[in-house]
């Protein structure tokens, strides 16, 4: 279950109103037309920490970075209500501005090498900070949500496809 | 091909404004409104019930956790007590209320809890003889049956094995899933309709009464004679506005977390006092085992077993169905690490230990948008905690050979050996435990904040009868007691307002009289009927 304490919920809030104009990031591609909720640059920061989190070439089908759990993730945030939905956009931004935090300066996370990305994410992974630690947590939970959602996926880990009409 | 399970039309979704007119005008249509509507409806009183979710077919009842949690759960399932630590508190939000979602576990109220009851309200249930009559009669109109074995899941009989081996008392929960087919998804809804919740064993008989029941709109103003709100809908538009009349009552059966917070919002009662305080969750907080040589993720009900050991010490563990979407978060591993453990997340078990919480919290009414509420982890619980989680731990590496455990902690490693597990928990701050809650309850106790039959302390005319009426929590999944205590209060409301009570079990009553209930869904098929349709 997704939860964010109250620090984290400022944390939150203050990423999403001060930093969701920054940066220059690529378009989704066409795949991704039509989101309804993500911008180009949400979509980029979930790309990269879903293809960090769930790499793909691995035992399980596509990736967390890719077009259909991007996909997913729209669909995930044009589902909640309306002040979750806005808390839960400085989510991405608290990843992707984290670095200024941290000792990786003022490199965006998108921008970061692959050994730095990997650095940097661990450095969240790993943190003692109940803040950092419930971010990172719920990261997992949107992956979760989404990727783990995917009826292939679930099939490649021997769960059965559940009952149920597909929406 | 169409599976029309639930009574197609027995309630009414509005495509704009309405208004309406009623003896009893009741919010929410969940475990304690319905069987509050029914009762009064059958006493021959005019009932409304209003209801800000839908009814759900289902055939129409989504495979993916989160379109089911989207459309069914409270906030769309990021409802969150703030505090220490900070807490999701789900809720249903349907047709039938949190029935829809829950698990469908069937406790008995303790004898001792009555008690404990009885003393904290002034005797508000001393007549423990009807109350335990509401309950035979509530447990009989759900099919309330103890889970066979065939029916329990590939988690489950690790439990089980687990608890055997250690000599622990453990059993197989009670349920009121007469139709059960054992696709272990009853908290996205049932697509087989095989759960007796609250949308098909009771509300039909509220409209064969002529009471109303209309969903889609939700209450945003409360006062003695109307409650009035908008109307929204299946996308969450606001489509519309109603206002209804009470002519004698209006009764708040929204939930622990809503009741009291409309009854804030609305000025009914001030805030600081009663209403609002005193609410307990019953927090849950999961260990994970990994069995390498076992696949566990065999289907069956959705929770089948769990262990009783540490009852006294007011710990449950209950078995919990691994959803491989909660693994993830679960685990510290990501990246390739993580491979090998994701690939065999069928390898995973997964236990709930839900505490019998002594710490009270309060609703503080809307913040934002969303629900305020405050809970923090008291110091014994946080104790009594970590105790749970050591048994845990314990029953995956001690009685079912796990590999090793994870306990859901933020910032937590896995654990092979039990000293591990004692070093990880040894003076862990409250804020690093994930916990969650889906019990919320007492938050508008009759003999606190309300009247011995609901009626709210300082505001005439309205009531409550819900989860938040219960003096304190129960130890157990409350819904059959929410569901006893609501049928208790209502029977005094209807005699009060000069209904005359009829029994609430009528044999096999409205329940399954759809021929096609229980239909197969394609990988299970459920047994036939138990109960024949008749009345
Ligand atoms: C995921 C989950 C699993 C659970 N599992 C179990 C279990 O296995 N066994 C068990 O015993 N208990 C379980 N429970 C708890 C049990 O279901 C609840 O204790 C019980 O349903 C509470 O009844 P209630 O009437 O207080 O509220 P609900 O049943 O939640 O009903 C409240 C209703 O009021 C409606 N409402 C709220 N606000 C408004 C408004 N402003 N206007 C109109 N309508 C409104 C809501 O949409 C909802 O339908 C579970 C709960 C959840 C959420
Ligand atoms: S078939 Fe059984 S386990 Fe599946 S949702 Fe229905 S009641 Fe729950």
């Amino acid at each position: 279950m997704l939860v964010f304490g109250a620090a984290t919920t400022g944390v939150l809030a203050a990423a999403y109103a001060g930093l969701r104009q920054v940066g220059t990031y690529p378009e989704p591609g066409p795949q991704l037309e039509g989101l309804s909720v993500l911008s180009r640059k949400e979509v980029a920061i979930f790309r990269r920490l879903g293809d960090q989190l769930l790499p793909p070439g691995g035992p399980l089908p596509g990736s967390g970075g890719d077009d259909e759990t991007l996909r997913r993730m729209d669909a995930f945030y044009a589902s909640m209500p309306d002040h979750k939905r806005t808390l839960s956009r400085g989510l991405p931004l608290a990843f992707e501005h984290g670095t200024g935090l941290d000792r990786f300066g003022a490199r965006c996370f998108t921008k970061l090498g692959e050994e730095r990305c990997a650095a940097y994410l661990t450095g969240w992974s790993d943190s003692q900070l109940i803040v950092k630690a419930q971010l990172w947590t719920a990261l997992k939970t949107f992956y979760g949500m989404t990727y783990f959602e995917r009826p292939e996926v679930l099939a490649s880990m021997g769960f059965a496809v559940p009952c149920g009409r597909p929406s | 091909m169409t599976l029309p399970v639930l009574q197609t039309g027995f309630w009414e979704e509005p495509a704009g404004d309405w208004e309406g007119e009623a003896d009893v005008v009741i919010v929410g249509s969940g475990a304690g409104g319905a069987v509050a509507a029914t009762t009064l409806a059958e006493a021959g009183l005019s009932v409304l019930v209003i209801e800000e979710g839908f009814a759900w077919d289902p055939n129409t009842h989504s495979p993916d956790t989160s379109v089911a949690i989207a459309r069914m759960f409270q906030e769309g399932g990021l409802r969150t007590a703030l505090g220490t630590p900070p807490m999701p508190v789900a809720g249903g939000k349907a047709l039938g209320g949190s029935t829809v979602v829950n698990s469908a576990i069937s406790f008995r109220t303790p004898e001792s809890v009555l008690a404990e009851w009885n003393e904290l309200s002034g005797g508000a249930f001393e007549d423990t003889d009807a109350y335990y009559r509401a309950m035979d009669e509530v447990e009989a109109v759900l099919s309330v049956e103890p889970t066979p074995d065939r029916l329990l899941s590939g988690y489950d009989r690790v439990h089980k094995d687990a608890a055997e081996a250690l000599g622990w008392s453990n059993y197989n929960f009670r349920r009121n899933t007469p139709r059960c087919a054992g696709c272990g998804r009853c908290n996205n809804g049932c697509p087989v309709g095989g759960k007796a919740s609250v949308d098909i064993a009771l509300l039909p008989r509220v409209a064969a009464a002529g009471g109303r029941v209309v969903t889609g709109s939700v209450a945003r103003f409360v006062a003695a004679n109307k409650v009035e709100g908008v109307v929204e809908d299946r996308s969450r538009n606001i489509i519309g506005s109603f206002s209804v009349t009470a002519k004698k009552a209006v009764i708040l059966s929204a939930g622990t977390i809503a009741s009291p917070r409309l009854l804030l919002d609305s000025d009914v009662v001030p805030s600081g006092g009663e209403v609002g305080a005193g609410l307990m969750v019953h927090p849950v907080f999961t260990v994970l085992g990994y069995f390498a040589e076992r696949v566990v993720a065999a289907p069956g009900s959705s929770q089948g077993h769990y262990v009783d050991e540490f009852g006294e010490d007011r710990i449950v563990l209950e078995s919990n169905p691994t959803i491989p979407g909660a693994i993830f978060p679960g685990i510290p591993m990501w990246g390739k690490e993580a491979w090998p453990y994701l690939s065999r997340a069928s390898n995973f078990a997964s236990t709930g230990v839900m505490v019998r919480d002594s710490g009270r919290g309060r609703i503080v009414g809307s913040g934002g948008a969303g629900a305020s509420i405050k809970y923090d982890l008291s110091k014994e619980d946080q104790e009594r905690a970590a105790r749970g989680m050591t048994h845990a731990a314990q029953l995956w590496l001690e009685g079912g050979g796990a590999e090793f455990v994870n306990l859901n902690v933020y910032g937590g490693q896995e654990c092979r050996t039990m000293d591990e597990v004692r070093g990880l928990l040894q003076d862990l701050p409250a804020g690093r435990f994930i916990g969650y809650s889906s019990h919320p309850q007492a938050s508008c106790s009759v003999g606190r904040a309300a009247r011995q039959d609901g009626e709210v302390i300082g505001a005439d005319g309205v009531y409550v009868i819900d989860a938040s009426s219960l003096p304190a929590n129960v130890g157990r999944n409350p819904q059959i007691s929410v569901m006893s205590v609501a049928r208790v209060l209502a029977e005094r409301v209807a005699s009060k307002l000069g209904g005359t009570v009829k029994p609430l079990w009528r044999g096999a009553g409205a329940l399954f009289s759809v021929p096609q209930y229980g239909v197969a869904c394609g990988l299970h098929t459920p047994p036939p009927p138990a109960v024949d349709a008749a009345d």
